[in-house]
């Protein structure tokens, strides 16, 4: 379980390491970016815990999912709606929720073995 | 169960993907925090309230051009009276209007029965008195009432005959100039580049020279043909 936080270090150091700066313009596109990969690796976590984790639909999950919060904001963009609110008003709904499974998953865990998770499916 | 071994492998190298975009992103987002964040709902306030403006200055632009329109099509009389003024402003610095002011008479005369033939005026002599009077604020000249325009020429033809204009002129040269007395009677009389003032000149090629200070004196307009036919005022690109 230590070994995704590590990757998770690697890649922010990795990062600062690269200094590599977006352009103005181009800043919204990677905050939505990074939301929607923040959800889709909770999610995972969420899958994982609840053993239903399928490979196929995680990593199709990140990419899609990333590239579609980015062209939805492009979207926006030119269609003078704010809709990159709309993706982070869902992925944040999403990342709260999927957080939630997780925090009673992993309480469940703890003080009660015995407890099934299954319940907490949605 | 064999295939979840491999899950937190995957799980890793997409955080990894995802903590180098975090990275880029906070890296991004510093140098924004120093210059000042501003929120993107007051930005799009800022703009609305400038595009008004605009629309604003539009409108204003509009109506002065109604305006503008709206006085250029009733104020007629006005506009013409400009215009003539303007142009007879333009015909009494062209040499086309009769033009009366304080000035001199220059009388050159030959004691000599026969006219010019001994030591004679050519043409260089009169052009350097004309120069000479132009360059010292003269407004307008006129030799034996031939008027000069900026086109005048002064030449000899033959042996001792000379033409202004295509008309020849004869002894005594009535020179008339109009400008500040003072200045031009002095200019005649001072020493020029060869030591020798223009009076002096005159009278070494025994001339009579006589310089009339005149308070009001009339020269006469330009009555030869200035028909323009050649040339066309060039067009110039935002002028």
């Amino acid at each position: 379980m230590w070994l995704p936080l590590l990757g998770l270090i690697i890649g922010v150091v990795l990062g600062l390491f690269f200094e590599f700066q977006v352009p103005d313009e181009y800043r919204n596109y990677l905050s939505i970016a990074i939301l929607a990969a923040l959800d889709t690796v909770f999610g995972g976590i969420r899958a994982y815990l609840q053993n239903f984790f399928d490979i196929k639909v995680f990593m199709s999950g990140f990419f899609f999912n990333t590239l579609l919060a980015a062209a939805l904001a492009f979207l926006g963009v030119y269609m003078g709606v704010d809709l990159y609110l709309a993706a982070i008003f869902a992925f944040g709904v999403r990342l709260f929720n999927n957080l939630a499974v997780i925090r009673r998953i992993l309480i469940g865990k703890w003080f009660g073995e015995k407890e099934q998770t299954d319940q907490w499916d949605e | 169960m064999g295939k979840n071994r491999k899950v937190p492998l995957i799980i890793t190298v997409i955080n990894l993907i995802m903590g180098f975009m975090l990275a880029i992103q906070y890296q991004s987002m510093k140098t924004t925090y120093a210059v000042g964040q501003q929120d993107f709902s007051t930005l799009r306030q800022n703009l609305q309230k400038e595009m008004e403006r605009r629309d604003g200055l539009l409108n204003d632009i509009n109506k002065y051009d109604n305006l503008l329109n709206k006085y250029n099509t009733s104020g007629g009389e006005i506009r013409s009276q400009l215009v003539e003024e303007q142009l007879l402003e333009a015909k009494k610095a062209g040499g086309f209007t009769e033009v009366t002011g304080s000035g001199i008479i220059i009388t050159i005369d030959d004691p000599n029965s026969i006219k010019n033939v001994e030591t004679p005026v050519y043409d260089q002599d009169l052009l350097d008195l004309t120069s000479l009077l132009f360059a010292n604020g003269a407004q307008g000249i006129s030799i034996n009432d031939y008027r000069l325009i900026a086109t005048s020429s002064i030449r000899n033809i033959g042996e001792s005959q000379i033409q202004v204009d295509t008309r020849p002129i004869m002894m005594p040269f009535v020179i008339k100039v109009i400008g500040n007395p003072q200045n031009l009677e002095t200019a005649l009389k001072i020493p020029g580049a060869d030591g020798d003032s223009m009076e002096n000149w005159f009278q070494f090629l025994n001339k009579t020279f006589v310089i009339t200070k005149k308070d009001q004196l009339t020269v006469p307009a330009y009555n030869g043909n200035n028909r323009i036919k050649y040339m066309k005022p060039s067009v110039q690109k935002g002028a």
